[in-house]
Formats: structure tokens, C-alpha cells, sequence
């Protein structure tokens, strides 16, 4: 029996390091966590992100519409599925996006994985700020597929992101 | 007649109106909903989220001084609330809410306060404390009437406005789904309507509205199993307008539809209620009578037809006189099924027809095998013909005194393998009947020629063949050929040739036979009258057509041994026009002694010789006579 425990855990140290060095970590503010189903890390809090990271990921370009804006916009950021997939989250069967006033939208992995869902950062070249629902927006691409601009989506749409938890 | 436009404008209507309410429902109904969705989502949230975040950065302003809350908390907060404005003055989702009451000014003024504070919620440190109660004071100034627009978005004039909007459109959506219900159920209605219409239609006769031959079959059939199943019998009718073609010929079409009508009209008061009676056919009608309590009410019912049409049918200025003939037959006491049934009744039908007085006729089984057995010898005639099956006879006619043969009865059998020997009279009528007289007449002349031949040009015997025709032939004015060429190519004299021609020919059609007699006289052929005292006995016709001879009928040669008075008068008749007799039938020598006695000189008979096949005729002219004496 005690011949297991100890086996036990050193199968947990060595598949799900705690170790923070697997990932970079922020030297800025940080404006983004995820925690939950994880297998990477920065810190004890599962992973952080400042700007400087965020940029450093694969960068896509969403031009759309929103209920929310008027005439389009071309929005720049990092794909949440990217995103996901670098902090270990692969496995992840839905995540709930939750934002600085507290709101939050909970969201099946499918629609992430099925279309290109942008953690938006810049909007028309310019940093959003907060009262431009900044500094992260939650962009689907409701204009290039018409079947997502419906009120359920819409409220997929976090602004002001600062928190994804993975289940 | 109604116009098409008449009978499809209730249609159109009906159309109209469920097109109308099918589109009118849908637009009110996607209006309501649109309204409940803009009252549920938009108006109410908004206004909520936007108080909300209001008391949110006022009370981190509250809180700063006492050190609960940091600078950046504020600054958060304030740009948390400055967001929310933002996504309100922005965009089609919130573009209704900003058509309300002061909203669009409200917003305005705290755009503006954002602007006017922007400079001291960018910097890092928290301004003076003034700055901080101005800020406080410039924003909860706008508190009353923001709460104002959450009040009414919940509860305002323009929320109940929707509400009574919506109310009054599920009213008009009422109204429209009833037209749509009832104009639905109309169409139902009306497309029943009109396939019951059609199915009348397919199953009556559109002129008298009786049931027509396929309806009065499906009746028939029906009628058939339940008086199978209950052991009762039913009887069905034929009814026929005597001379309805005369009718339509003589008065139009329209007086003969109008006869048929009443007709129609007469026949359906005659039956009961139970009865069915339908036009089978131009001018034929059939009766289906059930329940049968015995065949006096089919008599009854037959009887009570024909005088129902003896009162005259008035039509425009004309009154009709016509009669009808009925046929009936009961099933099953006549045929095992209701098909059999109506042919039986059509049948007795015809032979109602040919009644003069009462019309009407039941089934009888007598008349119907001799109508079958007809129909079977004009079926196998053509054949018997070909293949030789009928055959001709010989009786020598001889002088009664010195039993000289004199001439020869030619005499036609037909033996048939089911019906057995018909004599020369019925092969004859056959004949006519099959359409092959003509074919028939030939045969028999080039036969009895060529029979002939053989002994009158050998030099046998110089005794002329007797040959009868059928009647039609007799007046048919090809006869004169036909017998020519027969004689021709037998090359039999014509004096050999003596045609027998019976008195009722003679009589029936005088002006055709005289013809005849005066042709066949020219090629130089006799002619004999034939079962002379059978009939009419007319000595006028002895007179008139070029006869020569007589054969007496052997009917009254067999009274010869009661009462000799009439073959007396016969004789002396004979000897007063110079003409000879041949006594048929004699059978005994008292018979022959008694008719040599009576002054006849010539007789055919068994006492001499039967009629024989042409081998022993040939036999017996050679002058041994082996089969008889």
C-alpha cells in the first residue's frame, strides 16, 4: 500500500510539474490568468500573462460587425484555441470566460475549436483601453459566418477578459 | 348552367381569404415576438447594468478616503462605468433603448463628465480630495434620473404601450387564425362537395339521374350477396322502349331525351323504395328487385310497368303513344349467379318484343335452349359446310301406275355430333341465319347438278333433280346466276333442274318470287310449288307464276284413308290447270291404288324407294331394287 502512495506521487511530480519554468513569465502587469485543467504553468496560480506574452503568441486578424459597434472593425489578437493549446489546455472540454465587472459566459470547447475565436487586444491598430471594453475582447467572427451572429453567441462575447478557467 | 366565373368565385374567395390570414398571422406574430424580445432583453438590462455600474464606481469613491478601497480600484471602476456608457451610445443592440426618454441626454452629459475628469483617472495618484467630491457630486446628481429610466424600463408608459401592443396584436392574430380555421375547413367542405359531386357524377346517368350500368353493377353485386346470405330471392327487369329509334328519327333527339326522362320518371314510381332502378343503355333500363315474396310480384311489378307507359307522353305540342317490353328473371331459380341472370332477362326481353299484346315475359328455360342450340348450329355451320358434313339425299319421284322413275327429291341432312340429324328445312334457316345462304345455295346446286349429271347425261334416266332453296335465297336475284352456273359447269341440261319453291315464300313475298319464277323460267328450269296444302293452299299463285308441277304434302296424303274428298278436289284442280302433282308420303299400296283411283299420276314415297345416298340411287335407276319391295 505504502509502495503505491509513494509511486503515486511520483507519477504526479513528474507528469504535472508544479514548476513554473515550463512557461515564460510576465515582467508586466498581468491581464490575463487561466487556471483549471492545465498541464503547463508560470506560476503557482497556473499561468499569467501580460501584454508582452500575449503579443508573443501567433497573431490573427478578424474584420467584423458586432451589436456593439458601428461598421466593421478589424481586430487583432491571439486564437483562443492557440492560447489554450500554449498554456496546456488541450484537453479541455469548456471554459468560462469571466471579465472585470465580474461577468462571465461559459463555452463548449467545440465553438472554439470550430471557428477562429480571437482574444482581441488592438482594435483598428489602436490598444483598446477599458472604456473601450479593453484591454482583452473576446471576438468571434460574426459577419464571416452569419450562423454565429445570434443573441446566445453574442453573449459569448466577454469584454474586459481577465480570467479563463478551464474545465 | 351557371357561369365558370359563378361557380369558382366562392372558391376564390375562400382562397383569398385563407392566403390573407395565413400571411397576416405571420406578420402579426413575428411583430409581437420581436416586441417581447426588445422588452425582455434590451430596455430592462441595459438600464439595470447601466445603474449598476454607476453605484459601483460612486460607492469605490465613498470607500477611497476611509483607505477600503486603492486609487486603482477607483480608476477600474471608473473606467468599468465609462465603458458601460460607451456600449449603450453604441450600435443596433442598444439602439432602441437610446430612443427613450432623456436617455440619449443622459448619456451625453455623462460622456461629457468622463471627458471633463479623464485627466486627473489617468494619473497614477489619486487627486485632491476636492477633486474627488466634485467628481462624487457631478455624477450622483444623475443618480435620480437614471434610476427614473430603470424605473420605466420595467414599468414605464412605453413598456405598457408595448404591452398593449402586443395584447391587441394577439387579438387581430386571433381574428386571422379563426379565418384562417374557418376559410380551411370551407376548402375541406368545398373539396368534399365536389368529390361527392364527381363520384354522382361517375356513377349516374346525367340525363334521367338514374344510376348508370357501372353503378347498377356495383348494386347488382351487393344485391346478389345479401340475397345469398339470407336465402331470399330477388328478380331483375329489362325494360326496353319499343321503336325508340323511330322516335328520335321521327321527332329529334330532344323529344327522345324527354321520353326517356319520363320514361326514367314512370319507372321509378312503379318500384318500391328498395328497388333499384338504373339506364343501362340508350333506351334500355334494368330493375333490381329484392326481397322477393314469390314470382307474382315479379309479374305483378312486370305487369304494372307496361300499363304505367300505356298513358301517352306529352312533349312540347306532341303525345307520345309508346309501349315497352319487359323481360324478367329471378335469381338464383334461373342461374346460380346475377350475371346469368341479366342475360336470362334480356333475353326474355327480346322475346317479349315479338309479342303483340302484353310486354311483359318471364325467363323460360325452353326458349332459352332453343335459343342456345340456335347459337350453336350458326356457330359450327361455316365449318360443317367446308368440311362436307352435310349431305344430300335422292328419292325417286315416280309414275304411281307403272312405278317409272320420273324425277328425284333432292334432300338435305345435316348430321351435327352434339344435336344429331336436322332436316333440310332447319339447315336452310341455319344457313340464313349464319349469313351463308348464299355460300349454302351454291354448294347445293353445284352438288345436286353434278348428282344429276351422272345419270340424265349417261343416259341413265331423263328424271330432272328436285332441289329446294331457302326463302331469302329464293327472292334473292343472284339465284338466277348461281343456278346457271351449276348448270353450266355440271353440264346438266336445264330441263334437268327443277326448283321447289314453298307455298309461304310465295306468299309472303309475291312480288320478289314472281321475279325469280320469271328468270329461272327463261334459263329454262322448272319450278315446282312445294308442300302444297300445308299452308295457305292460295290457287291464286298457281295462276300467276310459271309452275309446272305440285308436290302435294304428305299431311294430306296420309288422310287419304278417311276422307279422299279434298285430295279429289286437288286432282281435279291439277287436271283443270294442267298442271302435274307429286303425292309425297306414300307408304302403302292402298295408298297408291286410292291415288291412281283420284286421277295423280306421280308419288314419292317409302313404298318405293327412301331417300338413299347417290351410289344406291344410281343402283336403283339401273333398274335392280334391292332395298325395297
Amino acid at each position: 500500500m505504502r509502495t503505491i502512495s509513494y509511486l503515486a506521487v511520483c507519477v504526479l511530480l513528474l507528469s504535472n510539474p508544479v514548476a513554473a519554468d515550463e512557461l515564460p513569465r510576465p515582467l508586466g502587469t498581468v491581464i490575463l490568468t487561466l487556471t483549471g485543467q492545465l498541464t503547463l504553468g508560470n506560476s503557482h496560480n497556473g499561468v499569467e500573462l501580460d501584454m508582452a506574452l500575449l503579443q508573443a503568441l501567433p497573431t490573427h486578424r478578424i474584420e467584423t460587425e458586432t451589436p456593439w459597434t458601428e461598421g466593421k472593425v478589424a481586430y487583432l489578437g491571439v486564437l483562443l484555441s492557440d492560447l489554450l493549446r500554449w498554456a496546456g489546455g488541450e484537453d479541455a472540454r469548456k471554459v468560462k470566460l469571466v471579465a472585470l465587472n465580474n461577468y462571465s459566459a461559459t463555452v463548449p470547447i467545440q465553438e472554439i475549436r470550430s471557428y477562429p475565436v480571437l482574444v482581441a487586444f488592438k482594435a483598428d491598430g489602436k490598444m483598446m483601453r477599458v472604456r473601450d471594453k479593453g484591454p482583452i475582447w473576446v471576438i468571434y467572427p460574426l459577419s464571416d459566418y452569419p450562423e454565429l451572429d445570434t443573441p446566445k453567441i453574442h453573449s459569448h462575447m466577454v469584454w474586459q477578459l481577465r480570467h479563463i478557467e478551464v474545465r | 348552367m351557371r357561369s365558370p366565373l359563378v361557380r369558382l368565385l366562392p372558391l376564390l374567395i375562400i382562397v383569398v381569404v385563407f392566403a390573407v390570414s395565413s400571411v397576416v398571422s405571420l406578420q402579426r406574430n413575428s411583430e409581437a415576438s420581436q416586441l417581447i424580445a426588445i422588452s425582455m432583453k434590451n430596455g430592462a438590462w441595459s438600464a439595470t447594468e447601466l445603474e449598476s455600474e454607476m453605484q459601483h464606481f460612486l460607492y469605490s469613491l465613498e470607500l477611497l478616503p476611509a483607505g477600503l478601497r486603492n486609487w486603482m480600484d477607483v480608476k477600474l471602476r471608473y473606467d468599468l462605468f465609462w465603458s458601460r456608457v460607451r456600449v449603450l451610445s453604441k450600435g443596433e443592440e442598444n439602439q432602441e433603448f437610446r430612443t427613450r426618454a432623456h436617455v440619449q441626454s443622459v448619456l451625453d452629459v455623462l460622456e461629457a463628465l468622463f471627458e471633463k475628469y479623464d485627466t486627473y483617472f489617468k494619473q497614477a495618484v489619486a487627486p485632491k480630495p476636492e477633486i474627488l467630491e466634485a467628481t462624487y457630486d457631478d455624477f450622483s446628481e444623475l443618480l435620480p434620473v437614471i434610476r427614473e429610466i430603470n424605473v420605466q424600463s420595467f414599468n414605464g408608459e412605453s413598456t405598457f404601450l408595448r404591452l398593449e401592443r402586443i395584447q391587441s396584436l394577439h387579438q387581430e392574430i386571433s381574428v386571422f387564425l379563426l379565418g384562417l380555421l374557418s376559410s380551411g375547413t370551407a376548402l375541406i367542405l368545398f373539396i368534399a362537395r365536389q368529390s361527392a359531386r364527381n363520384r354522382r357524377l361517375a356513377l349516374h346517368d346525367s340525363l334521367t339521374g338514374l344510376p348508370n350500368r357501372s353503378y347498377f353493377n356495383e348494386q347488382l353485386t351487393s344485391a346478389e350477396a345479401r340475397a345469398f346470405r339470407s336465402s331470399t330471392r330477388m328478380a331483375i327487369h329489362v325494360v326496353d322502349v319499343n321503336d325508340f329509334k323511330l322516335v328520335n328519327d321521327q321527332y329529334g333527339h330532344a323529344t327522345g331525351d324527354q321520353l326517356l326522362i319520363e320514361v326514367a320518371n314512370r319507372l321509378s314510381h312503379c318500384v318500391r323504395r328498395s328497388d333499384t332502378v338504373a339506364r343501362i343503355g340508350g333506351d334500355e333500363f334494368a330493375i333490381i328487385q329484392e326481397d322477393l315474396e314469390g314470382a307474382e310480384a315479379v309479374a305483378q311489378l312486370g305487369e304494372r310497368i307496361c300499363s304505367e307507359m300505356q298513358a301517352p307522353i306529352t312533349i312540347g305540342h306532341e303525345s307520345l303513344h309508346i309501349a315497352v317490353s319487359v323481360g324478367a328473371s329471378i335469381y338464383p331459380d334461373d342461374a346460380a349467379n346475377a350475371a346469368q341472370v341479366i342475360v336470362n332477362a334480356d333475353q326474355a326481353m327480346y322475346q317479349a318484343k315479338l309479342r303483340k299484346t302484353l310486354r311483359f315475359q318471364f325467363f323460360d328455360r325452353s326458349i332459352n335452349d332453343r335459343l342456345v342450340r340456335k347459337q350453336m348450329l350458326v356457330a359450327d355451320f361455316s365449318s360443317a359446310l367446308e368440311n362436307g358434313e352435310l349431305t344430300l339425299l335422292y328419292q325417286p319421284i315416280v309414275a304411281l301406275s307403272t312405278q317409272q322413275v320420273k324425277g328425284v327429291d333432292g334432300q338435305v341432312y345435316w348430321y351435327h355430333p352434339v344435336f344429331g340429324r336436322l332436316e333440310a328445312e332447319e339447315v336452310s334457316q341455319i344457313a340464313e341465319y349464319a349469313g351463308l345462304a348464299h355460300a349454302y345455295i351454291e354448294w347445293l346446286m353445284s352438288t345436286a347438278c353434278e348428282a344429276c349429271a351422272s345419270w340424265y347425261c349417261s343416259g341413265l334416266a331423263l328424271a330432272p333433280i328436285y332441289i329446294d332453296v331457302t326463302p331469302l335465297c329464293y327472292i334473292d336475284s343472284h339465284l338466277a346466276q348461281t343456278v346457271e352456273h351449276a348448270l353450266r359447269s355440271s353440264q346438266l341440261p336445264s330441263e334437268g333442274l327443277v326448283i321447289k319453291v314453298s307455298e309461304a315464300v310465295v306468299v309472303k313475298h309475291l312480288n320478289a318470287a314472281r321475279t325469280a319464277s320469271a328468270s329461272l323460267d327463261r334459263l329454262g328450269v322448272g319450278i315446282a310449288l312445294d308442300k302444297f296444302g300445308s299452308g295457305f293452299a292460295s290457287i291464286k299463285h298457281l295462276h300467276e307464276l310459271p309452275i309446272q308441277l305440285l308436290k302435294v304434302d304428305r299431311s294430306l296424303t296420309h288422310a287419304i284413308q278417311r276422307d279422299t274428298r279434298l285430295l279429289y278436289v286437288i286432282a281435279q284442280l291439277l287436271a283443270g290447270l294442267n298442271l302435274k302433282g307429286v303425292v309425297e308420303g306414300v307408304e302403302a299400296e292402298s295408298e297408291c291404288a286410292a291415288l291412281v283411283g283420284l286421277g295423280f299420276a306421280w308419288g314419292q314415297g317409302s313404298l318405293f324407294c327412301k331417300p338413299v345416298e347417290l351410289s344406291a340411287l344410281i343402283y336403283f335407276l339401273g333398274g335392280s331394287l334391292p332395298q325395297s319391295r
